[in-house]
């Protein structure tokens, strides 16, 4: 069995995850509203009760990229001034 | 009327309130508010511990230590040479401690957290006979094992008397008894075997239970019981616990944990116990009894490659321990970065910001949710700091020319107060809007100080480190300079007496951008960025004592240049806002709220039925 499970959810802020969520399964957020999410029936029934969409990890992984790589496009448009106090986007890798 | 009391000869208190005393356990009372009677019973459960700062798998640890004083050593991460890397734990979070001489993964382990030993393992490209000692700071060699073994059947006692059996190359039947300076070889297994279960018994009352045995199925759940000298066969252990679980306690009163499963034995029987929430293998136990046991590290079945740091906590008390945890808060109005952070997690003030571009917007919360606010700062700001409290806050500094502005707040508008002596960005601050104190920032970075006495600066000694990017705590008398940037994330802290700046314990991870809460003796650091200027950010969380830092709970997304909670504590904290990326545009309207761990009793209402 997998350890993780992936979905896109738009956080909502107050009671999107509760503590108790965060003790039951592991959860970690990531940029385009990716979720890698604990694989157990907490973690599960979160992301439904969410109205997340479940992802595979390379669909999962895609949506990041992407956001990444329009991150890097953006900091390389930038002026020298900018890039000399802000390190260029790095890539983001799903565990 | 017969009575309880006429039934039974003894009464029972009234109470309008529940006791609250572990003593109370076993005591039955009315409870006059709820009309019911109740107890305090006892209970077993885990519940989350902070994760090591390393995550890893094929650790080791002391397993006569304790869930108040555990130790965790070497491991893989990655490679297969493995880590010398070695963790503390105090009950609250991990620390880092010495390194082993030699990096090595599945080592045998045994003894405390100042008494530690760590034998055989495996470094590529072979297993290892090295043996090393802790005593609480190093590691110092000692006599090797007879033979180079790793993965051991069963590990477990002390640094004077720790005994080992089976492990490989190659499932084997071998024991060894440690006496603090020479192995000596005794009675063999009955049943050849690796990876088994570690870390509950002594040198002369330990068991063996399960292993991997080589080919198919290839696991065995024989379990034989040591008596010094020889082991015998006994009842088999469950299949859910048989390779590769850690362990705790006695044997006769020992509990076993692989997965999300856990069994406890009485030296006859297997019993299924409570649930774990992380399915992790090849944890590793660390304690001598089974009321409070920890699992710690480990990786998922079947692919060694994903490793954790997650630790949990076993408790059978009457006492019902919740971890600490973060949990998402209101989200802004307006996603920036850069903000300054005023208050606390139920009464808070963000002010200015960037995003993309630098705006000057007020938002107010109020534990659920944020308000923008009719009233904006003089100006656009960021990268300043914030101190006080919702209704006397003050805000000072920031990227902004001309980077000396102070801005007071008083719960309703926004005035302007006097200018700092040296305008910068990217400094800490902490205190009060009457007594507030600002430290370090750029450019260049600085070591310069001032404090502000409600209407003006005055310069105050300079910090002993100059950096940017670093976090305020505390009170002007008593505060914090945590983290920060030289030429890199640094993880020092400083602590302030209202005159001068003293060296603290470092941060067990370097970070700049970071936020904070509480005091100087009771600080939360959080969020944060490593190893750039404005990297990609991280959630981990520590928790200072005055003394040292030691992880806690991590938050669910990792963010850097945004705010916390310089009046907050180290129990209740709030991470607002913040970058999850270098990208300008990439700062979301998330919020965080942390909770402390708490301990409450047991108090169940009895029925009838």
């Amino acid at each position: 069995m997998a350890h993780f499970i992936y979905g896109v959810a738009q956080n909502t802020g107050k009671g999107f995850f509760t503590a108790e969520d965060r003790r039951a399964f592991f959860l970690r957020g990531y940029l385009a509203d990716v979720w890698c999410i604990g694989n157990n029936v907490e973690g599960a029934r979160w992301l439904a009760e969410k109205n997340g969409v479940e992802k595979t990890k390379a669909e999962a992984q895609a949506l990041i990229t992407a956001e990444v790589e329009a991150a890097q496009a953006a900091w390389d448009a930038e002026s020298d001034e900018y890039k000399a106090t802000h390190l260029r986007p790095s890539d983001v890798t799903l565990p | 009327m017969t009575t309880y009391k006429n039934i039974h000869g003894r009464s029972i208190q009234s109470l309008a309130t529940d006791p609250t005393e572990l003593s109370a356990e076993g005591q039955i009372w009315y409870n006059t508010t709820s009309d019911t009677f109740k107890t305090i019973l006892v209970s077993e459960a885990f519940s989350s511990g902070a994760n090591m700062i390393t995550a890893r798998r094929g650790a080791a640890g002391s397993f006569a230590g304790s869930q108040s004083s555990g130790l965790g050593f070497g491991g893989y991460t990655g490679s297969n040479a493995g880590v010398a890397l070695t963790e503390e734990y105090n009950g609250s979070g991990w620390a880092t401690g010495g390194a082993l001489n030699k990096a090595r993964y599945s080592a045998g382990g045994a003894g405390t957290q100042t008494a530690g030993l760590c034998f055989g393992g495996y470094s590529n490209p072979n297993q290892d006979t090295e043996v090393e000692e802790y005593n609480g700071t190093s590691w110092s060699e000692e006599t090797d094992l007879p033979t180079a073994i790793s993965s051991f059947a069963c590990a477990v006692g002390t640094q004077t008397a720790a005994l080992n059996a089976g492990g490989m190359p190659a499932p084997r039947t071998t024991t060894f008894e440690y006496d603090g300076s020479s192995w000596t070889a005794t009675g063999a297994l009955n049943t050849a075997r690796q990876s088994g279960f570690q870390g509950a018994g002594t040198q002369t009352a330990a068991f063996a239970a399960g292993g991997d045995i080589g080919g198919s199925p290839g696991v065995s759940l024989a379990t034989e019981e040591y008596d010094g000298s020889s082991w015998t066969s006994v009842s088999n252990c469950p299949p859910t616990i048989a390779v590769s679980a850690a362990g705790s306690g006695t044997q006769t009163d020992a509990i076993l944990m692989k997965g999300t499963n856990s069994a406890t034995y009485d030296g006859t029987n297997f019993t299924a116990g409570p649930s774990m929430a992380n399915d992790f293998i090849s944890k590793v136990g660390n304690g001598a009894t089974t009321s409070t046991a920890m699992a710690f590290s480990g990786n998922t079945s079947g692919n060694p490659t994903s490793y954790t740091g997650t630790t949990e906590e076993f408790n059978r008390s009457a006492n019902v321990i919740t971890g600490a945890a973060w949990a998402s808060g209101g989200t802004t109005n307006t996603a920036r970065r850069g903000q300054a952070g005023i208050g606390t997690q139920t009464a808070n003030i963000i002010a200015g910001g960037y995003t993309g571009s630098y705006i000057s917007a007020t938002e107010s919360y109020n534990g659920s949710s944020w308000t923008t606010l009719p009233v904006s700062l003089p100006g656009n700001q960021s990268a300043g700091a914030g101190c006080g409290t919702q209704t006397s806050g003050i805000t000072f500094g920031g990227e902004v020319a001309p980077k000396a502005q102070t801005n007071e707040w008083n719960g309703s508008s926004w005035t302007s107060g006097g200018a700092m002596n040296t305008g910068r960005q990217y400094l800490a601050g902490f205190g009060t809007q009457t007594a507030a104190v600002a430290g370090g920032g750029n450019y260049p970075n600085t070591n310069l100080t001032e404090e502000y006495d409600g209407s003006s600066w005055t310069a105050g000694n300079a910090m002993n480190t100059t950096r940017r990017s670093l976090s305020g705590a505390g009170t002007e008398s008593a505060g914090l300079g945590i983290g920060g940037y030289t030429t890199t994330p640094v993880a020092s802290t400083e602590e302030y007496d209202g005159t001068n700046w003293t060296a603290g314990g470092n941060l067990n991870q370097v970070r700049s951008g970071m936020s904070s809460s509480g005091t100087q003796t009771a600080a939360l650091g959080f969020a944060g960025g490593t190893p750039g200027f404005s990297p990609t950010a991280i959630g981990s969380t520590e928790n200072y004592d005055g003394t040292s830092w030691v992880t806690s709970a991590t938050m669910a997304q990792g963010r850097a240049a945004g705010s916390g909670t310089p009046s907050g504590t180290s129990t209740a904290a709030l991470q607002t806002n913040g970058s999850i990326q270098t990208a300008p545009t990439s700062h979301p309207g998330a919020s965080e709220e942390f909770t402390g761990e708490t301990t409450t009793v047991n108090v169940k209402t009895l029925t009838q039925s």
